[in-house]
């Protein structure tokens, strides 16, 4: 399967912290990762030769948001992609609900993994979210973020026709609204729902224990641009399903940004239904 | 108004009316609503946006050396910095881009259409 081999090439590093532990998969870190894993080294990013690049995961998700990237990203970075506290395998602290909450987390979990250094951030949509509030709260941590496809604009219209799931539905009655639900929120092409994909999102979900979150709906990311000190720029896709009418209103309502790039054909999860578009369009932005 | 700027190269690249009127400025283009850039015209569009940001360069280090001087004679705490502002080098990183690899397929860029 695709995620045991992309993740056979990555170190894992469990970081315990007061909370609970933070899990990182790292790509194309060499013997910097190795030292961490043995606790040797908290400075571990200053070690690497190829510069850090941190991604962060979107709701309902965990590292595997980035499967069809990290290898790729890896040739030119060393790639941090973090289980977000409260998804995948990292714990949730006590008292988080949502990505405010979690803000000074995330920047207790940068400073202590790259000693305090900027760093390049992307962030995918909930995770584009919570890294924008991270760069606004603490803009000494983060040298340039994208963001892709985040929400918090006070853009969304009407809520997607997404499925709910209840506890006497079988593995197959599952499996139907999860694709429908992919298809619904993350996919433009229905094609690109395959077995796996559902098979990740299943994982994936049932790690999540963010479930009441709510300020994705709320402008709570526009209101924070003004505290911005790196520069920000936006990758989405075209056909994202949560900017349907509001594409072309994205940069007007952060303005802050540098740079708004869209990838053609591309649903909301851009970088994983078109991911070597994704990577020409985020190639100039990491090139420096 | 928005400039949206299409290639069949690349991805769509968006810009607020005001960038994208600098942009187009300094590549000697009218910044109309419409537009199409021409391959054989990219690469001097290239070189112009990477003269204009070298430009800003000196004109950021002039000022901040200026300023160092100043605080040096008067013991200011002014910062050249101030407020948040995006420099033109971060806003034409992708707009380069395009126009290298529209050059490169061979395709025109445009704009309105």
């Amino acid at each position: 399967m695709e995620i045991s081999r992309v993740e056979a090439q990555s170190q894992r590093i469990v970081q315990p912290y007061a909370w609970g532990d933070a899990v990182w998969h790292v790509w194309g870190a060499g013997q910097a990762a190795e030292q961490a894993l043995e606790g040797q080294a908290i400075a571990v990013a200053s070690i690497a030769s190829k510069q850090p690049l941190v991604l962060l995961h979107g709701g309902s998700g965990s590292w595997t948001h980035w499967l069809r990237n990290v290898e790729h990203l890896a040739k030119n970075r060393t790639i941090w992609a973090l289980d977000i506290p409260g998804f995948g395998h990292s714990d949730l602290p006590s008292g988080v609900s949502d990505a405010d909450s979690l803000v000074p987390y995330m920047a207790e979990i940068l400073t202590r993994t790259f000693s305090g250094d900027v760093v390049d951030v992307m962030g995918f949509s909930f995770g584009g979210m919570t890294a924008g509030l991270v760069a606004a709260e603490y803009p000494h941590l983060i040298r340039q973020l994208i963001l892709v496809g985040a929400p918090g604009l006070g853009l969304f219209g009407k809520e997607l026709p997404m499925r709910g799931m209840t506890p006497d539905m079988d593995e197959e009655a599952q499996r139907k609204v999860h694709c429908h639900n992919l298809n619904a929120m993350m996919f433009v092409h229905p094609d690109s729902v395959t077995d796996e994909v559902i098979e990740l999102q299943q994982a994936n979900v049932a790690r999540d224990r963010l479930r009441r979150r709510r300020i994705a709906r709320t402008d709570v990311l526009a209101q924070a641009q003004t505290h911005w000190t790196c520069p920000v720029h936006g990758v989405w896709g075209a056909c994202d399903a949560l900017y349907q009418s509001t594409l072309s209103k994205v940069p007007q309502v952060l303005s802050s940004m540098a740079s708004f790039t869209v990838v053609p054909d591309a649903g909301h999860w851009v970088m994983f239904e078109k991911p070597d578009a994704f990577h020409a369009a985020v190639a100039p932005l990491l090139s420096r | 108004m928005l400039y949206k700027f299409k290639s069949k190269a690349t991805g769509d690249l968006i810009m607020l009316e005001p960038q994208g009127k600098q942009i187009l400025k300094l590549i000697g283009k009218e910044p109309g609503p419409q537009g199409i850039i021409l391959p054989n015209e990219m690469l001097a569009a290239i070189e112009a946006l990477n003269a204009a940001v070298q430009q800003e360069e000196l004109a950021h280090q002039a000022a901040k050396d200026a300023l160092r001087d100043n605080k040096e004679k008067e013991g200011a705490t002014l910062s050249v910095d101030g407020p948040r502002t995006i420099s033109l080098k971060q806003r034409v990183v992708p707009f380069i881009d395009m126009l290298r690899r529209a050059h490169a397929e061979d395709k025109e860029v445009v704009w309105g259409v």
